[in-house]
């Protein structure tokens, strides 16, 4: 197991360095002119006309040669910058590092519900096939699946904010905000950049009160949609593991229902579910644009959707990277829980 | 897949459904004051910089203009009168603080003012803030509104490289920076610091201290100078504080500013960071949430702010914008064209400015506002407020011959040659061709003018009277039938009176009652009044017919709507013209534009500084921002006619002179058809009832929080 685990190790730079290389190239097709709308947003900019044009060329170093521009970003890597974001107006490092608190949290208030009743239900209605439960948590699933994540997301605000008033836009209300930037005479630590948990931490529990209503709507949104995924997933799973004749035999020897579904069948239903849900963990970190857009929850996701629209280079390619090295890892961990639930992998 | 995609939409409609039912039954915010202590913007996107010399962007400008203060300040309902703010007057001719030959102005610095961290303002630090201003012009930059007047330059990279053939090093200098690296000091050669210092010294003795006044000697009489202080570029920073170690910037000396010439935003020691003497002070800038927090400056020189704090917080969503408002969680938002609908049942008081049609600024009074009578309403909006903002049609005399919106490149019905665009009767057909009126009302919502010409008329020496071109598809046909080798002459209408001589352009000639072509063959004139084109010859154009596509940039609806009025009118003249649409993301454009790729480009131009100066250069001068792209003959043409009289005009000290120029070049405009401005915007302001003290400026890059209260 160890030396798989190093293996794939062993692997990630490669695969790293790959994704850069593929991410440069693609740059490249593009002219120093068109790289030039990620610092001009206006042709007002341009006093002077063409010669204006050609010094902010070559001010940004667009007329350098792809693989000089190319080696000088490696080297951005290696002191840990990745480049400047004109959208986030930070090194891209530094972006990553502020937006991910906020999906961290997002996340882990997330996947709770999303595994607990994901496979709850999944195994539920695998169990209880063609019965009221397993009709009524299909049709959910359903649901979950087929609504647009921005219409649930402006429907959710507009009635829970909107008309009730309970569970505001952004990741904390004026007043908290004030608060945890240090602008009332409370001296607030930033231990975490979780407001949730920071808010314990400073023993200011109106403060973590206030996260909380600002996480339920994004927390619900996303929830909602990524449940539904993985209780299809389980479902089908359960299903097809119920009709083998392991699962016959263990009912055959005798064995209650119960020790049948928990540890024969719900064990080798799992492999399906652990794979999902490692997209689904990935997706948590770069899929949420549209739900933080709508809720104002500024995020990974949000900065690398709307970085991608402003072309903003280095935070494309920062995040390519990123997200590239988060796939490899993600996929290890999950081949590292299939050993764990199948022993079978392990003798492979 | 097909269920899911069928569940998906029904789903998706039934919501939409609920949320438009909903909509109406959200609670607005109450009467009751929210967060009394502080005032809440939410708009769009945030800063790139708060670096006074290198921000351009309006985000960047609202914060500096409430951190720092200009010597002089725009008059709080006026665009074209100053107030004294750090000099303690405003330089005029009259008291002798503007020299009579209009090249030295002398301003008295203000004492006892403190800089936010306690330093002292002195002329010294003035001094520093403009020559740290001009030596920082980075690319792209704000800068070349200063560089123009004090030393006639239009980048500081120029006026070094002028210094450098005075020395007679010119080629040795230029060999020298390009091989400059400013993270390798041995890169800077002995020739690069010779001409450095000589650069810096001369440009420094344009700036002078005496006692406790501040001098500056221009390079040239710029009627304008003034009206460039105002800007973010005019802010002055502390000396102090700024070459101190925390900050590490320039340190005022001639041996170092090379190191500090034209950063990228990152590298401008003030990106983060801001000490000024203005009525708030930064407390944070968190650029994740693109929020800029600022708090009141309890020590400010003047009475200070009503309001402890100040946020300014970029929200892009405007449903979640519009909720915060709704719920009083905002006191003012940014509410795009589109969705004024929405908001405009929550009004309850309109306020509208004087009789007479759009103002251009609007005075903190009430006088004017209006209870609209709207149910459980409690927002307040400000209409037709005159920006300084207009939007044109700029046309590329040199299309590249490789670009593929030109079809065949060939007059042969199948596409147009590159040229097209310079035959003159080509432009003015476009200009006939096009429904001002509708796009005003289709695009704009009916919230924006034609304007006269290249000079708003919300600034001096706009001409009223100038001629302007109408929806005449009659006009149109003609010009278009003349174009490429045709052939007419204008005659009088009914009224007997030849309108059209007024506006009498090129070698045209007037026999009698008819104007006539001159010696070229081509009729220039335009058709004004009742007079009537006459159409002796068909042109190449009119009877092959052309393809050509016309190009806005992704998601600008405005941009879309003028491309089609074109094309719905320009072919239904004639069978034979085709014209195509199509929609480019802003790179791709951008790429266009500069590679002269476009056929014509839609594009909106918003002032610098409060002047017909910035108006006629961008638009008018061989070196213009958007005229510098519409190809090699019109430069040429605009360096042969234009420029000369483009820069007189903005020397000139006598007004009468001036609006003279003006009248001239306005009227040049008009005739030669370069571009044509379609609208000047008219705006809008949204804040809820308990603000108060707001008023409108045109020059204000944002909202300045100073006279505001709740």
């Amino acid at each position: 197991m160890i030396a798989f685990i190093i293996r794939r190790l062993v692997i990630l730079p490669v695969i790293i360095l790959g994704v850069t290389l593929i991410t440069y190239a693609m740059f490249s097709l593009l002219s120093p002119a068109e790289q030039l709308a990620a610092y001009v947003s206006s042709p007002t900019q341009l006093h002077g006309g063409t010669a204006a044009v050609e010094r902010l060329i070559h001010t940004y170093g667009l007329d350098r040669p792809i693989w000089e521009r190319y080696l000088n970003w490696l080297d951005n890597i290696f002191h840990g910058k990745l480049g400047w974001s004109t959208y986030a107006n930070m090194w891209v490092s530094q972006a990553i590092a502020a937006y991910f608190p906020a999906t961290l949290e997002l996340a882990i208030y997330s996947f709770i519900p999303v595994i607990i009743v994901g496979i709850w239900l999944g195994v539920l209605s695998a169990v209880k096939q063609n019965t009221i439960i397993d009709h009524l948590t299909r049709i959910m699933a359903i649901l979950g699946w087929g609504f647009p994540s921005f219409v649930l997301a402006i429907f959710l605000i507009l009635i829970f904010f909107g008309i009730l008033g309970w569970f505001p836009p952004g990741r904390l209300s004026t007043w908290a905000d004030l608060v945890v930037s240090n602008l009332t005479s409370f001296h607030f630590i930033r231990y975490t950049g979780l407001n949730t948990i920071d808010g314990i931490l400073n023993w200011r529990w109106d403060i973590t009160w206030n996260a909380f209503r600002h996480l339920v709507g994004p927390v619900f949104t996303i929830s909602f949609l990524e449940w539904a995924i993985l209780l299809r997933v389980m479902r089908a799973s359960m299903l097809e593991v119920l009709r083998q004749d392991y699962v016959r035999t263990a009912r055959a020897k005798g064995l209650p229902e119960r020790v049948v579904i928990k540890k024969h069948a719900r064990r080798n239903a799992l492999i399906s579910a652990v794979t999902v849900g490692g997209l689904l963990v990935l997706g948590f970190f770069t899929g949420g644009a549209i739900t933080e857009t709508v809720y104002n929850y500024r995020g990974l996701g949000y900065f690398f959707v709307f970085s991608a629209t402003q072309l903003d280079s280095a935070a494309i390619m920062g995040t390519a990277l990123v997200i590239s090295g988060g796939v490899v890892l993600t996929n290890l961990i999950v081949d590292v829980l299939y050993a764990i639930i199948d022993p079978r992998v392990r003798l492979e | 897949m097909w269920r899911h995609l069928n569940l998906r939409w029904i789903v998706g409609a039934a919501l939409l459904l609920l949320i438009a039912t909903a909509g109406g039954a959200v609670s607005a915010a109450q009467n009751q004051v929210k967060n009394p202590d502080t005032l809440i913007e939410a708009t769009i996107g945030g800063p790139e910089t708060l670096d006074p010399a290198w921000g351009y962007d309006t985000a960047s400008g609202e914060v500096i203009q409430n951190v720092y203060d200009t010597l002089i300040f725009p008059k709080a309902d006026s665009a074209s009168e100053f107030v004294p703010m750090l000099s303690t007057n405003v330089p005029s001719v009259a008291d002798g603080t503007i020299s009579k030959d209009g090249l030295t102005y002398t301003f008295h610095i203000r004492q006892g003012v403190k800089f936010q961290n306690g330093d002292d303002l002195t002329p010294f630090t003035v001094k520093y803030s403009f020559e740290r201003d001009l030596i920082q012009d980075r690319a792209g930059g704000p800068i070349w509104i200063l560089l123009d007047p004090i030393l006639n330059v239009g980048t500081w990279d120029s006026f070094v490289a002028g210094v450098a053939k005075k020395m007679g090093v010119a080629d040795q200098y230029a060999k020298d920076l390009k091989a400059f690296d400013p993270t390798k000091p041995g890169t800077y050669t002995a020739t690069m610091k010779q001409v450095d210092q000589k650069a810096f010294n001369e440009m420094a003795g344009h700036f002078q201290i005496k006692g406790n006044d501040f001098i500056v000697r221009l390079a040239k009489p710029a009627a304008y100078f003034l009206s460039t202080l105002v800007g973010n570029w005019g802010s002055i920073v502390d000396w102090t504080w700024v070459t101190s170690k925390g900050v590490g910037g320039w340190n005022g000396g001639a041996a170092t500013w090379r190191f500090f010439h034209n950063p990228k935003a990152e590298q401008s020691k003030l990106f983060s960071e801001m000490n000024g003497t203005g009525p708030y002070k930064l407390a944070s800038w968190d650029r994740v949430n693109k929020k800029v927090i600022l708090v009141r400056n309890d020590h400010y020189w003047r009475t200070s702010a009503a309001v402890k704090t100040a946020i300014i917080e970029g929200i892009d969503e405007f449903s979640t914008r519009f909720l915060l408002f709704q719920k009083g969680d905002a006191d003012m938002i940014y509410v795009p064209r589109q969705n004024v609908g929405q908001v405009d049942p929550l009004v309850a008081e309109l306020c509208t400015p004087k009789a007479g049609g759009p103002d251009f600024t609007m005075p903190a009074n009430r006088d004017k506002c209006q209870a609209t009578g709207n149910k459980n309403a409690t927002l307040r909006l400000f209409k037709d407020l005159g920006e300084n903002l207009n939007q044109g049609v700029y046309f590329q005399y040199d299309i590249n011959p490789t670009s593929k919106y030109i079809g065949s490149g060939k007059m042969d019905g199948q596409g147009v040659p590159p040229e097209f665009f310079s035959d003159i009767n080509v432009r003015k057909g476009f200009a006939y061709a096009f429904q001002y009126k509708t796009y005003i009302q289709q695009a704009w919502l009916g919230e924006a003018v034609q304007p006269t010409g290249p000079i708003p008329a919300s600034l001096p020496f706009n001409n009223p009277e100038n001629p302007i071109y109408f929806y005449s598809m009659n006009d149109a046909k003609a010009e278009f039938q003349m174009a490429w080798g045709g052939t007419g002459h204008i005659v009088a209408g009914p009224n007997g009176v030849l309108d059209s001589a007024q506006v009498l352009t090129e070698d045209d000639v007037i026999k009698g009652d008819t104007i006539q072509p001159g010696p070229d063959g081509v009729l220039e004139t335009s058709a004004l009044g009742d007079d009537q084109i006459v159409v002796d010859k068909t042109g190449e154009l009119w009877n092959k017919g052309f393809d050509l596509t016309l190009l806005y940039n992704t998601g600008n609806a405005q941009r879309k709507t003028a491309t089609q009025i074109f094309q719905k009118n320009i072919q239904n003249l004639n069978p034979k013209f085709s014209i195509t649409i199509q929609s480019e993301a802003w790179p791709q454009y951008l790429k266009d534009l500069i590679a002269g790729n476009l056929t014509m480009f839609v594009i909106g131009w918003l002032e610098d500084f409060h002047d017909p100066h910035d108006w006629v250069v961008p638009l008018m001068a061989s070196y213009g921002a958007f005229s510098g792209f519409q190809g090699k003959t019109l430069l040429d043409y605009a360096k042969a006619h234009w420029d000369a009289l483009i820069n007189s005009a903005s020397v000139e000290l006598n007004k009468a002179k001036r609006q003279a120029d003006y009248n001239k070049l306005q009227l040049w405009y008009f005739e030669q058809a370069p571009s044509v401005v379609t609208v000047q915007a008219l705006g809008r302001h949204y804040e809820q009832l308990w603000v108060k003290g707001w008023f409108y400026n045109p020059l204000y890059p944002g909202q300045y929080f100073y006279n505001m209260s709740k």
